[in-house]
């Protein structure tokens, strides 16, 4: 019965290449408009920090599991594709990242205390307990983090209609959703890209590709969304990537859709950025970044393991703005064990 | 000022969308034609594109982005054309906006309100007839609210979308223009979670809503003929159901029929009558009676025999009043 929104001024494509967003360091990106591989150490190095940030933190949590210390953990070692797509992102915009991408909250600019205090599910979480320990399920209103739920995509129309929203109000904010290979073949992937071609919305779709899981890059075509790939063991490059496409949204030019794709031979971003950073003789500041970030780690896993727990009565808050009546009866019911 | 529900709910969304820049109404059909009720006709022509869109058929994405701009802190008011299309959107609103608030730590609200219309006997058959309202209900994080009067339209609407909490508001179809009275020009608001006395009796109690809640009072007339004062009270607020007004009618009547169009089975009537048993039990006289849709997917041929209508209900009244 209803009738297909007429997408405002919708690109044309006469020579068929349309679905290729053309997006190269000299697009807005963040600096002195070097090629990648030529990048000054003043944009590697806040890159690495981060990057050895979310390695340490992995390294050591993995070690918490295993001493039965923390439940679970799960992290993607996709460092370059979350530090990279997050630090593209400007202060007014907006981040909607999967269950783990703790380098990207981090990047984004979550404190450590904070991110370890959801991990552990202690006092000082966020969340208040309430999210699977060892995920990332943190929101921050005043980070412009969103909120994840679980693995279907459902967080991507809601990095559209936050875009939207600002389209709407006039802002220049844009909104980037981080999302994984498995969330590309549900019906709320189809959803956020049909929304954001139609109305033209100032988003970035950002998928992680890592393993045998369906391509993204060619799908966007089919709602007017060009794509672009990047690589996701080279920081620069998706930093590039992401950084331009967030500036075409700014600017009016609306969506686009990334595949940060992951070599088999050449994943880790990591140890590209390190020895990059060692041939220009940064090797002191290498070391002292992983000193840092051990030390920095270490010191947030104790501070949340000596937390004190959730109190168990906070389960009733927040399902409504205040608690109701029936709820508070609920609660007055509640025996611990 | 004289006004059914379809103009009183228009007055609601025209007065909020002026009084606040934030209110954004999007749906299927909404802004050109005005709805396919016409509910929302004359609002894109006062405030543009921008703030009345037309969405594509699709109720997931519709949601799904509507969160997102309740997120950044626009006023969504959303429209479902047809209750029965709702389940598209089912997960998002389910696993999402229920949730929003309480997982992210009170960090966000998902403020917004869903509009949709439901319930039967205008021919709609399977798909244009539901009542999902106990779909919602049972998920905590949600308001759910039915008006049954023009009035309690436009100030139940007016207040859901001033509320902090999501609030699904359902529109009783079959009484869009049928349903007619009274409402206060300008700004009031009519609480959540308050129900109303729409007739006030002594022998024996029934609740209803929406389209049923005429049903009842039709009912209750034929049975005041026959010497049994009926109380009648129109729930209004679905969830968070005001069980103080119900329980004070129990504790004065002893006797309950509860009607609703929904399927009898886990229907909203079911928990009502949890509900009584908890806190009314040694007032009753008779057991809680249900009178309500039948356990079948919503008919078209059928729809009278299928409706908890007068002459179903007169009898539940009869039996509960000589119990």
């Amino acid at each position: 019965m209803s009738s297909q929104a007429e997408p405002q001024s919708a690109p044309t494509d006469p020579d068929g290449t349309m679905d290729r967003r053309d997006l190269h360091a000299s697009d807005a990106s963040a600096g002195d408009g070097s090629a990648p591989a030529e990048a000054a150490p003043a944009r590697l190095l806040p890159l690495y920090r981060l990057m050895v940030l979310a390695r340490a933190l992995d390294m050591r949590l993995t070690e918490e599991v295993r001493t039965g210390a923390l439940e679970a953990w799960k992290a993607g070692r996709c460092e370059g594709a979350l530090v990279g797509a997050a630090s593209a992102l400007a202060q007014g915009d907006w981040l909607f990242a999967g269950a783990y991408d703790f380098a990207a909250s981090l990047a984004r600019g979550v404190p450590l205390s904070d991110a370890l205090a959801h991990v552990f599910g202690v006092s000082g979480d966020c969340t208040k307990g309430r999210t699977p320990a060892g995920s990332a399920r943190l929101a921050s209103h005043e980070l412009a983090l969103g909120s994840y739920g679980f693995h279907n995509g459902a967080h991507l129309t809601h990095a559209a209609g936050v875009a939207w929203a600002a389209k709407i109000r006039g802002d220049k904010a844009v909104a980037l959703a981080l999302f994984d290979g498995d969330e590309i073949s549900g019906g709320e992937f189809h959803n956020a890209l049909n929304f954001a071609g139609v109305f033209r919305l100032p988003v970035v779709f950002v998928a992680v590709r890592k393993g045998d899981v369906p391509a993204a890059s060619h799908r966007g075509i089919a709602y007017g969304v060009p794509t672009a790939v990047a690589d996701g063991g080279n920081v620069l490059d998706v930093v590039s990537k992401v950084a331009a496409a967030i500036s075409c949204a700014r600017e009016g030019g609306g969506a686009t859709l990334i595949e940060i794709t992951h070599d088999e031979a050449n994943v880790d971003a990591l140890a590209r950025c390190e020895s990059e950073l060692e041939s220009r003789g940064l090797d002191s500041e290498c070391r002292a970044a992983k000193e840092a970030a051990d030390r920095d780690v270490d010191a947030a896993v104790s501070r949340a393991r000596a937390a004190a727990p959730v109190p168990p009565a906070t389960l009733f808050d927040d399902v409504y703005a205040s608690v109701p009546a029936h709820l508070a009866d609920q609660r007055a019911g509640l025996r611990t064990r | 000022m004289q006004m059914n529900m379809v103009q009183a709910i228009g007055d609601a969304l025209r007065l909020e969308m002026a009084r606040d820049p934030r209110v954004v109404v999007l749906g299927e059909d909404v802004a050109k034609v005005g709805g396919v009720f016409r509910v929302t006709q004359g609002l894109f022509e006062a405030f543009g594109e921008e703030r009345v869109i037309d969405t594509p058929l699709s109720e997931g994405g519709i949601i799904g982005c509507a969160i997102g701009m309740a997120l950044y802190g626009l006023v969504p008011v959303p429209e479902i054309q047809f209750a029965d299309f709702i389940f598209p959107a089912y997960d998002q609103i389910v696993s999402e906006l229920a949730k929003y608030r309480w997982r992210s730590g009170g960090e966000y609200s998902a403020k917004l309100v869903i509009r949709t219309p439901v319930g039967g006997g205008i021919r709609g058959g399977l798909y244009h007839s539901q009542s999902p309202e106990s779909l919602f209900i049972h998920v905590a994080g949600l308001k759910v609210v039915c008006p049954a009067t023009p009035e309690d339209a436009k100030g139940l609407l007016l207040a859901a979308i001033r509320d902090p909490d999501p609030v699904l508001f359902f529109e009783p179809k079959r009484i869009y223009r049928a349903a007619k009275g009274d409402v206060p020009d300008g700004d009031y608001t009519v609480e959540i979670g308050k129900a109303r006395i729409a007739r006030a009796g002594d022998k024996v109690t029934i609740i209803a809503w929406g389209a049923m809640l005429y049903e009842a009072l039709a009912a209750a007339d034929e049975a005041a003929k026959k010497g049994i004062a009926c109380e009648v009270i129109d729930l209004r607020t679905l969830w968070p159901v005001d069980i103080d007004t119900i329980v004070a009618s129990v504790k004065k009547t002893g006797r309950v029929v509860i009607v609703h169009e929904a399927p009898k089975t886990c229907g909203f009537g079911a928990e009502l009558v949890a509900l009584i048993n908890e806190k009314a039990f040694l007032h009753l006289e008779a057991p809680p009676t249900r009178v309500t849709g039948f356990d079948t997917p919503f008919p078209y041929t059928h729809e009278m025999e299928y409706l908890p209508l007068a002459h179903r209900i007169l009898p539940a009244i009869e039996q509960a009043a000589t119990y």
